[in-house]
This record gives C-alpha cells, structure tokens and sequence, in this order.
C-alpha cells in the first residue's frame, strides 16, 4: 500500500467541500485524492522541454551547434 | 486628444485578402475601405496563433497561447488582459460575443468585463459543432455510412455516393431562408446589443469588444448582403447543399474544387453583412456623440482555407497565409491614419500599441510592446512574428490538448513552419513564392534557415522561463470545479 500522511485541515472547509462534491466520492479523502491527482498529473514543460531539443538537434544537424 | 473609449471588432475566419482595403477586388467591404481612408492600415497582420482558442490570448492579454503551458487554454483567472486593465483604468467594459464556446466564460473570457453576453445560452454553439459534435451528426453518420458502402461498390460507388448524397439533400427538411440555417447570432444582433449597451454607459469611457461569426462556416450570408456584392441568388436548400458539400470529408480537393466558387461566393456574402453592420455601429456611435471620442480597430481572429493547399476551414496546422495573416484597421480620432510598414506586426504587439494610443502604460505581463511611434513616425520594426498552436481541434478535452506545437517564425521575407509531431520543417521565401507553394530545398538559404530556427529555439526557452505556477493552480481549479459539477471521477 501507498504511505499516507495525515494533515490537518479547517473543519469548515472540509464540510463545505463534502456538501458540494462530496456524494460523488466515497469517503472525504477520496475526494481529496483526486482533486490533488488532477491539478498534480500534467506537466506540459515536459513537451516544451522535448521540442526545444528538436530544434536544438535540427541546428547540430546544419553544423550550428 | 486623446480617444476617451475602445471599441475592438473581431470576426471569425476573416482572412486579409478578403477585404477591399487590402487589394481584394469584390466589393464586400465598402464601409471599412472609406473608413480605412482615415486610420492606420496593417497590411501584414498576424495572429499569435490559429485557430480561436490559440488566437485570442494574443488580441486579448498580449500573450501567446502557450506560455502558461499548453494544457491552459483561453485567459488564465486573473489574467492581466487588455480589459482588466482598462476596468481597472476606470473603464465600463462590455463584451458581446456571438455563441462561439472557445470565447466563453469557460475559457475565462467573462472576467474582467462588467458585462458579458456569449449568446451561447441562446444559440447552438458554432465552433464547437463545427469541430467536435460534428461527428456525430446525423448527416455525418449519413455520410460515413455512404462512404463505406461505396468503397464497397468499387467505381460504381462513387456514382452512388453522389446520387445519394444529393437525394438526401433534396429530400431533407424545407428551409424558408438562410437566416435560419445560421448556427449563430448574425453580425446585426450582436451590434444591436453593444449599442443598447453603450446607449446606456455613455459619456463614460468605455470598452467594448464585439465578435462576430459571420463569415464562419457554415456559410449562411444574410440575402441582402449577396444582393449587395452582385451575387447570384442561392436558395436557402442550395446553400445548405453547398455547405455540406464543402463539409464533405470523403471527397478529394478535385472534386470539392468543383463548388469552391460558389461557397466563396456565400462568405463573401457573409463578410458584407459584417460591413453593413459596422457601417450602424459608427452611424449610431456618431448619433450617441461618442465617435469623436472612440477608437476603433477591426481585426480577425484567423483567416480562412478554400483548398490553397488542399484544406478547408482553419485546422492549428498548416501556418500558411490564408490563415495567419488578418484585416486590421485602427481608427483613432484626431490622428491622420495611413498605411503602416510592411513588416509583418504580431496580434501580440496589439494591445500594447493601443494602451499608448490611449495614453495608458503598458502592462509588465504583456509579452508584446508597443509599436505607435513607429506607426506614427512610418518607421518599420524589425522582428518576426511568431504564431503558434498545437495539433489539438478540441480543447474541451484537457487531454487532448497535450498535443504537438506547431510553430511558425514569420519576417518580411522568410517564414518557417515547423510541425514537431511529424517532425515536418517548411522554408518558403515569399517573395519569391507567395503562393506558399514549394518549400526551399533544406540545403538552400542555410543562414536563414538558421536565424529562424534560432528565433524558435529562443521562443520555446522564453516560454519555460514565465513562473506561471499560480495561475496554472487556478485554471486547473477552475476547469477542475466543472469536472466535479459534472461528473463522478472515472474510477
Ligand atoms: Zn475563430
């Protein structure tokens, strides 16, 4: 199993949120997994990253580099 | 004196050669080319990206579309844009917007205007039709289903196909008129509602921004504006004809080219009524006594392809100048406009040159600067202009946008298009082929070849260094709450 860790977290907060979005989940912290899961799960300066190196190669292929 | 209010027309699909002022020779533009007698005339205008959803960061925010990371699309929350600033400059801000999706709340185009009208509640959300749901349209189902059964017959198909195609037109619903073919608010609504607005805002200064779909596909001119530029009559049942013909995705470019003519004919129609309506606005501007007080530009978020190169519409691909290159007049009372350099000026340096134009600063966030002296002094500049996109044609999906670049480095003679999920380079040279036509063989111009690349190399590294991590926090959780509003996790 994943390690967990505990936090703490305004007792409000965590009320509104469950009233809101909470029936679509089974517990509060399955919400809370996916919310973190979502806004984590991308990262496009990988793709950014990846064609700047294309064009780095393209000019060591015209003896520019 | 310096203009008081802000009034910035954009059009869909409207492409510069396309209008009288730039040399087109139909007469579809009649109002704007009088009125381009008194403004400043660019005559290489280039978006910062193709289509809609890559287009408007530019116009609007002075930033291009993929600097806040390419799974961020439209104006990030809070977003310096053109009129946030202006509100906050003491601006009444209004935006009228005829029902295209990607120029939504959504997408965050509904911040920073005190009013905001989409119009999509109303109307049946154009471009994204176009794009996403045309796929599952009864006609398209039709069409797949001919499409396989004639591969089935073999060359008899092909006749098939046609007879087919053509019985199912014939025999569709009866329309009564080309107005109620149109899957948007036509220029005229969405005019009358920014003039009710400023009707009711007046002397304060304003900023009004109105986006018109006219002249996007489907094509459906409104008859008066076909009469207007000497065209033939189409019948409403024709002109959905030749609509989904031109939306045919079985046949090849020979045999589309047969109707290109006539489905010309129908957006050039549609760019009149657009010059009709602009013609209203200015005449009731000047009835409200606030023309004399207003600046005005007119632009275009992309052009528009009728198979220069084999494509129809305005896919984020092929770069060429049928879709980057746009009509944009600027009209500042009390200043003698004029036909501004030749060199190509960038969407991005927009908004910046009408801040100085209104005697405002320029935002640090803009990316672009300001290019009114130069206007004014008919100095030219020396940059290119980048234009870029992904391979993405429906943003709705976040996944979906995690798709190629594509990107374009444009000077006044060279252009370089790269597409790097084929790994395909283009160097055309203009002057000699303006066409587009062929590209130059790799081992030609290798100095230019490499001063373009360069250009593109430091473009993607200047996008890595914007620390944007607080607005990509709150674009994901603004796309975020509409997930959860809508829908349980998959799993
Ligand atoms: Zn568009």
């Amino acid at each position: 199993m994943t390690q967990v860790r505990t936090v703490s977290l305004p007792q409000d907060l965590c009320a509104e949120a469950e009233r809101q979005f909470g029936s679509r989940f089974d517990n509060f912290e399955a919400l809370l997994t996916f919310v973190l899961q979502e806004i984590t799960k991308v990262d496009a300066s990988l793709l950014d990253q990846a064609e700047q190196q294309i064009i780095e190669q393209r000019l060591k292929d015209l003896g520019y580099l | 004196m310096k203009p008081r209010s802000l009034v910035l027309v954009t059009v869909d699909c409207l492409r510069a050669d396309h209008v009288g002022f730039l040399g087109y020779s139909r007469p579809v533009t009649p109002f704007l080319d009088s009125l381009a007698a008194e403004s400043f005339v660019v005559p290489n205008a280039i978006v910062g990206g193709v289509p809609t959803y890559y287009s408007f960061p530019a116009i609007l925010a002075s930033r291009y579309p993929l600097a806040m990371g390419r799974d961020l699309v439209g104006l990030v929350p809070d977003e310096v844009s053109l009129p946030s600033y202006l509100k906050q400059s003491g601006y009444m801000t209004a935006s009228f917007v005829a029902a295209n999706p990607y120029v939504s709340r959504k997408f965050g185009y509904g911040q920073a205007f005190d009013t905001f009208c989409d119009f999509l509640d109303q109307e049946m959300a154009a471009e994204a039709t176009f794009y996403s749901k045309q796929s599952r349209t009864f006609r398209a189902v039709l069409n797949r289903s001919i499409e396989r059964l004639s591969r089935n017959l073999g060359p008899v198909g092909t006749l098939y196909d046609e007879l087919y195609f053509r019985y199912c037109q014939l025999a569709g619903p009866s329309v009564q008129s080309l107005d109620s073919l149109r899957p948007f608010p036509s220029a005229d609504a969405i005019v009358d509602r920014a003039l009710e607005w400023v009707g009711s805002v007046c002397p304060s200064p304003f900023f009004l921004w109105l986006h018109l779909m006219d002249p996007h596909a489907p094509y459906y001119p409104a008859e008066e504006a076909l009469r207007a530029i000497g065209a033939t009559a189409v019948s409403p049942s024709r002109a959905r004809y030749l609509n989904s013909y031109w939306n045919r995705r079985d046949l090849g470019s020979n045999r589309l080219r047969s109707l290109r003519d006539a489905v010309i004919e129908l957006y050039d129609g549609s760019i009149r009524w657009v010059d009709m309506q602009m013609a209203r606005l200015v005449d009731t501007l000047k009835g409200l006594q606030v023309w004399d007080q207003s600046a005005l530009v007119f632009t275009a978020d992309h052009g528009e392809e009728f198979l220069e190169h084999g494509a129809r519409f305005h896919g984020p691909w092929t770069m060429k100048e049928e879709l980057i290159r746009v009509p944009l007049l600027v009209r500042v009372p009390g200043v003698f406009g004029r036909e501004v350099s030749k060199k190509p000026f960038s969407h991005l340096d927009l908004a910046p040159t009408l801040l100085h134009a209104l005697d405002l600063a320029v935002p640090r966030e803009f990316q672009g600067r300001s290019d009114w002296g130069e206007w004014n002094r008919r100095e030219g500049w020396e940059r290119p202009a980048v234009v870029e996109s992904t391979e993405c044609i429906n943003p709705d999906q976040p996944e979906d946008r995690l798709a190629s670049r594509v990107l374009c480095i444009r000077d006044s003679r060279y252009k370089l298009i790269l597409r790097f999920g084929c790994g395909q380079e283009q160097l055309f040279d203009l002057h000699s082929d303006p066409s587009e036509m062929a590209p130059l063989p790799a081992d030609i111009e290798k100095p230019v070849r490499r001063r373009l690349l360069e250009y593109a190399r430091r473009h993607i590294e200047g996008a890595q260094r914007i620390d944007s991590r607080k607005h990509r926090l709150r674009a994901r959780s603004r796309e975020l709450r509409i997930v959860l509003s809508k829908s349980a996790p998959a799993d």
